[in-house]
């Protein structure tokens, strides 16, 4: 008993303990500091391994690259005072400006030599950044494969301040590319010494002593999976234009969750995912952007494929059964858009600033008598009277309520039926397409750079990610002629054959359903937040809070 | 003392207490009937009872009594609120609230419980869900019965050797965490109705097993036992005639309780991700789905919950109930 | 303490141990049957995979890589994780945690086993009143609202309405704000252990010593207090260790509805990431966790129970 009595004794006096720290609250999104909930935490900020949309965010925060892209999707200069380019476009030669890391130390050319040399020979999943499928350096392919030392890669310090790039090809995005986190410089000093004390670039059990910045922020404090803190970095070199004093990044995984935070007055930014679009549609506070992810709809038509999907018509008359405006208006109602063709709108632009989208043609439509009579002369074709087909998708937002409402539409083609695999995260899907365990399977690509190519190349013979094995000899030609144009204004031409080759009618490899977009509640008081369809998605350096 | 006078209140009516002593020479009632009494004179259990069967009826008749399907998207009717004929005069479920509206063309119709985030029907969506989760935890409890009890009884009875690595086997599997069987093993396996049963049934027998074991370990002590033993009876004899109907009134209580928390946990199984696949739903996944807008449409989270918590309270009333009217050892005074 | 004591002691340590390693072989199998490498991002191609796999040592018979993991767990090292803090050592991300996921667990354990055995000892006393009832009913409400439901339930009135306490859990006030995720933990528990202490304390109350006690003539308080509680409170044990368990070794649900950075998300995000090896340290730990708990309360039980240590000895 008197156990008993001690034991509600010493509950009682943890009681009153709560109730008298009562006063210690911190102090919210007072001042000057931006709040944001953030869904997922970083896996990591070493541009070794730094490889999904926050990773980027939060690098971005605290580093910054030779050149930035401002809020119209415009390439300035950022860690660059200038460059020269060469005649045939492959040897840039950049000046760097006097800035500095947080330490102090200058930022200098070799901080770039060193931290390309470094990702490329070891990187992990952005080491593609160096090879001819994305930035083109000289010697890059064979340096991430292992074949040639890094030294020969095409870079490399004039003097302290004059850096020297050379490409294998002329290569139309470039500039734009060295606005990726992936090309950002690292302070070998820095990065050596913390080896030597045994520890790592950007350990997560000491973030604020293992990151040296040379951008906006510096970050302060970091603690895993909860919360991420910067403050202005005042050897930054336009500080002056910095009006934050900081950014306080709250790791919150139900957005239910940061819904409410915001609601309390305590955050100024936070993702709100469809189903609460509602609640806020017509509030001040919403807003919706558009994102670079086009989701679309891959048939396995390979030599693993499905028998039945290998009919053309079948797969056309699925493409004309979705109602894509339906999806986008009344089901995922986050600013998503329906998709025209095989390409996002609003990210790549031809020379003369027009949307790639606005100049191709639309091939996705919705007729639901066309898609039954399609349908029924694929039947015909394929000598059945139904067929049965595996719908592969992924549990997240917005796959899963778009596949259940694709399921709902496909359902209404007479003789068919679809059976649906959900898996419940990103990686199972895309093993399943490896293995090419399924027949249609929803996913998704986001662009890394603001040219058509990085959608064309998906569908050649080969490709890694064709993970349908759509095979067409015209369509790769095509490609090759598109890497080899130099001429601007052809090279986009082409771009747009190749993709009317895919819909062409005995082709629809792929049926395109929407580009993301991403509903966003932002303080009354928040102006100058930045969205990108590629690269980093998010800044934040020009926001402004009053 | 010859003079004394009897008052009325002298002598108080001594209670029930002898009625029942004189009941022990009744006439003896078949065993079920003497259940079915006792359980008819419980009237929570009997409350429950009802409630159950009209769940269950509820689940086969009420998808039938409209004219929605359990899996038709219909986004011009997405998350209507519930509205009910006569019960909207009086102004609760009028379907008032929700995004889309009983108007224009849809001023008409009915939606009992109101639509989804897809305008799919949810009155139909929640008996289909209740019967599938009945169903999955049905099947999952009953083969928890039938493993657990063999198993409980054999670890128990035996003891010795045989105990100790029976109970040392169910440690190892009891040790490993729950999520990470389940998740390895729907990974391994496709999601379906039978792989949810499958992961019920290998996290629940251990339970069974241990009231099991725990039960027969306090009987098999008991003097009634060793007079059995005694008189020469065999261990088979002995378990199946002596401790079984002792234990079988924990067993069907036991059950009982497992059959709620068996729905429960494939609620907590589609929170993971491994829920039964779309379209069809369960009440967990229902819950679920209605969660992500319960701060916009909170009917979508509180019927199925309603449903669900109704099943919990009948199941456990009934139950009790059921304890009381199946374990002799409750005959007491 | 006697000499069988000591020796049945050392029998159930030694076999707490033998389960433990059992359980690693047995963990390491299941993981190494799950498909799929924490590699396959969606911009990996084979190659890069394959060259990830070799720097890591994955491509290694499934034998060597158990004996190198083995041998690396005896001094502390887990591995790294692959997946979602790429690179780290797997202990520096499991070892803060450990202290946020106990500290709540054992709060809402202690608070729901408190409210639990008091609302289980009222609704056995008064067996079919209204108490008994009521107390039903809360036991009921309380196992069939699902916890993340209360909890966001919580988070609106308190959060929100009320503005007094904090939504997300802060690193910095521990306390405060981690008293809602703590209430929505305890439900389950209260609910748990309230029906358990009323079967068990009807039982008791049934039983012959209270009789006794009874016909001895003590007041009903003494026969409550100095004997039913106690007897009843014994068996509770062994439903409170699993709960206790379950709620330190950190709630998924809560954890993420809460962003409270804990054992619980740590092992959903691990999962669902692939991240073998951070998905071994936790899932261990869990194990480990639960075959102490196991063995302390069946060494309690021994001691305060003898019928049990004998049977067992046969």
């Amino acid at each position: 008993m008197k156990k008993l009595k001690a034991f509600v004794a010493a509950a009682l006096a943890l009681t009153l303990l709560v109730g008298c720290s009562g006063g210690s609250s911190d102090a919210g999104s007072n001042g000057s500091t931006l709040v944001i909930a953030k869904e997922n935490g970083i896996e990591s900020v070493d541009l070794l391994k730094a490889s999904t949309g926050m990773d980027f965010e939060v690098v971005n925060a605290f580093c910054e690259g030779l050149t930035g892209i401002d809020k119209d999707n415009k390439v300035y200069n950022a860690l660059a005072a200038d460059y020269k380019v060469n005649e045939d476009e492959t040897v840039y030669t950049f000046t760097l400006r006097d800035a500095k890391w947080s330490n102090g130390d200058p930022v200098t050319a070799n901080d770039f030599v060193y931290s390309w040399r470094r990702t490329a020979q070891k990187g992990e999943d952005y080491q593609y950044f160096f090879t001819d499928d994305m930035a083109c350096i000289k010697n890059g392919n064979d340096v991430t494969a292992g074949k040639k030392k890094p030294e020969e890669l095409g870079i490399k310090a004039i003097d302290e301040k004059t850096l020297e790039i050379t490409l294998s090809k002329p290569t139309p995005y470039f500039l734009s590319l060295l606005a990726f986190p992936t090309s950002f410089p690292m302070n070998e000093k820095f990065v050596t010494g913390l080896e030597k004390d045994g520890k790592k670039y950007g350990d997560q059990s000491d973030m604020a002593n293992c990151v040296l910045a040379c951008g906006p922020f510096v970050l302060t404090n970091f603690v895993q999976d909860s919360v991420i803190e910067f403050k202005k970095n005042e050897n930054y070199y336009d500080a002056d234009k910095i009006k934050l004093d900081g950014i306080k990044m709250n790791i919150v995984k139900n957005v239910s969750t940061s819904a409410l935070d915001f609601d309390s007055g305590n955050c100024d930014i936070t993702k709100i995912n469809s189903s609460l679009v509602d609640k806020y549609k017509d509030g001040k506070t919403f807003n919706s952007m558009l994102e670079g992810y086009l989701w679309f709809l891959q048939y396995n038509i390979g030599s693993k494929g499905n028998k039945y999907l290998k009919n053309a018509n079948i797969r056309k008359a699925i493409s004309y059964a979705v109602d894509r405006q339906d999806l986008v208006d009344n089901v995922l109602k986050d600013g998503s858009v329906a998709a025209r063709g095989f390409m996002p709108t609003s990210f790549a632009y031809d020379q003369d600033g027009k949307d790639y989208c606005d100049t191709a043609a639309k091939y996705m439509s919705t007729d639901l008598a066309k898609a039954q009579e399609l349908f029924d002369k694929g039947l015909k074709e394929l000598g059945v009277s139904s067929i049965n087909l595996r719908l592969l998708y992924e549990k997240t937002d917005p796959a899963n309520p778009a596949a259940e409402f694709i399921q709902s539409q496909l359902a209404k083609l007479k003789g068919l039926s679809i059976e649906m695999t959900g898996v419940d995260q990103k990686n199972s899907r895309t093993q399943k397409q490896t293995d090419r365990d399924f027949d249609i399977t929803l996913t998704r690509w986001g662009p890394d750079y603001a040219d058509p190519t990085t959608y064309l190349t998906l569908m050649t013979k080969g490709h890694y990610f064709n993970y349908g094995d759509f095979d067409n000899s015209k369509y790769d030609a095509k490609i090759k002629a598109i890497n080899s144009e130099t001429d601007k204004a052809k090279r986009w031409k082409l771009c747009q054959e190749a993709e009317a080759i895919l819909f062409e009618d005995d082709q629809y490899p792929v049926v395109p359903l929407f580009q993301t977009g991403g509903a966003i509640l932002i303080g009354e008081n928040i102006e100058g937040l930045e969205v990108h369809t590629f690269g980093t998605p998010y800044i934040y350096k020009n926001v402004v809070k009053k | 003392m010859d003079d004394y006078q009897f008052l009325e209140d002298d002598f108080e009516f001594v209670g029930d207490k002898q009625d029942i002593n004189i009941d022990a020479v009744l006439p003896s009632k078949p065993f079920i009937k003497d259940v079915w009494d006792r359980f008819k004179s419980n009237k929570g259990a009997l409350i429950g009872g009802i409630l159950i069967l009209i769940i269950i009826f509820m689940a086969f008749i009420g998808p039938l009594v409209v004219d929605y399907a359990f899996d038709a998207v219909e986004t011009s009717q997405q998350s209507m609120a519930p509205r009910i004929p006569f019960l909207e005069n009086i102004g609760i479920l009028n379907g008032k609230g929700g995004i889309r509206l009983y108007e224009g063309d849809l001023a008409n119709i009915y939606h009992f419980f109101g639509t989804d985030h897809l305008g799919r029907d949810l009155w139909v969506r929640v008996w289909e869900g209740t019967r599938i989760s009945l169903f999955v935890a049905a099947s999952a409890v009953l083969i928890d019965i039938f493993i657990g009890m063999v198993y409980g009884l054999i670890s128990g009875f035996f003891g010795g050797v045989v105990d100790n690595v029976m109970q040392r086997i169910q440690e190892i599997i009891n040790s490993i965490p729950t999520l990470v069987i389940l998740t390895l093993l729907i990974i391994v396996m496709k999601p379906s109705l039978y792989t949810i049963i499958i992961a019920l049934m290998i996290t629940g027998w251990i339970g069974m097993a241990r009231i099991t074991r725990a039960q027969v370990l306090k009987i098999k002590e008991e003097e009634f036992i060793l007079a059995s033993r005694t008189l020469g009876a065999s261990d088979f004899f002995i378990i199946f005639k002596a401790i079984l109907p002792n234990i079988f009134g924990q067993l069907i209580t036991m059950s009982m309780f497992s059959i709620p928390n068996a729905i429960f946990y494939e609620a907590f199984l589609a929170f993971v991700g491994l829920g039964i696949p779309a379209p069809q739903a369960s009440l967990g996944t229902l819950i679920n789905d209605g969660f992500n807008t319960i701060l916009v449409t909170p009917y979508m989270v509180i019927i199925p919950t309603i449903v669900l918590a109704i099943l919990m309270l009948s199941f456990n009333l009934m139950a009790d109930g059921l304890r009381d009217a199946l374990d002799p050892t409750m005959k007491e005074m | 303490m006697n000499k069988s004591t000591i020796k049945y002691i050392a029998k159930r340590v030694l076999m707490a141990v033998v389960t433990l390693l059992l359980i690693i072989l047995l963990l390491f199998a299941l993981l190494k049957l799950m498909p799929g490498s924490p590699f396959d991002v969606e911009k990996l191609n084979p190659s890069v995979i394959a060259q990830l796999e070799a720097k890591y040592g994955l491509n290694k018979p499934v034998f060597e890589q158990f004996f190198n993991y083995l041998k690396g767990m005896i001094t502390g090292d887990f591995g790294i994780s692959l997946k979602i803090a790429k690179g780290m050592e797997v202990s520096s991300l499991v070892g803060p945690r450990i202290g946020i996921s106990f500290a709540i667990g054992l709060a809402a354990a202690g608070f729901g086993a408190l409210i639990g055995v008091a609302l289980g000892i009222v609704a056995a006393l008064h067996k079919n009143t209204f108490w008994d009832t009521f107390a039903t009913i809360i036991a009921v409400i309380g196992v069939s609202i699902p916890s993340f439901v209360f909890a966001l339930v919580l988070l609106l009135i308190f959060g929100v309405k009320l503005n007094i306490l904090p939504i997300l859990y802060n690193i910095n006030d521990p306390i405060r704000s981690a008293i809602l995720p703590t209430l929505a933990l305890s439900v389950g528990a209260i609910a748990n252990v309230a029906r358990f202490t009323r079967t068990e304390m009807i039982e008791v109350m049934k039983s012959d010593y209270i009789l006794l006690a009874e016909a001895k003539g003590l007041d009903r308080k003494t026969v409550i207090f100095k004997h039913a509680i106690r007897n009843t409170l014994i068996p509770v044990i062994t439903v409170l260790a699993p709960i206790i368990i379950n709620l330190m070794t950190g709630s998924m649900v809560i954890e993420k509805i809460c962003s409270i950075p804990g054992l619980g998300s740590l092992l959903v995000g691990a999962i669902q990431g692939n991240d073998c090896y951070v998905v071994m340290a936790v899932a261990f730990l869990y194990s480990l966790l639960y075959v102490i708990m196991m063995l302390v309360v069946d060494i309690l039980y021994g001691i305060i129970d003898p019928r049990i240590r004998v049977s067992k000895e046969d």
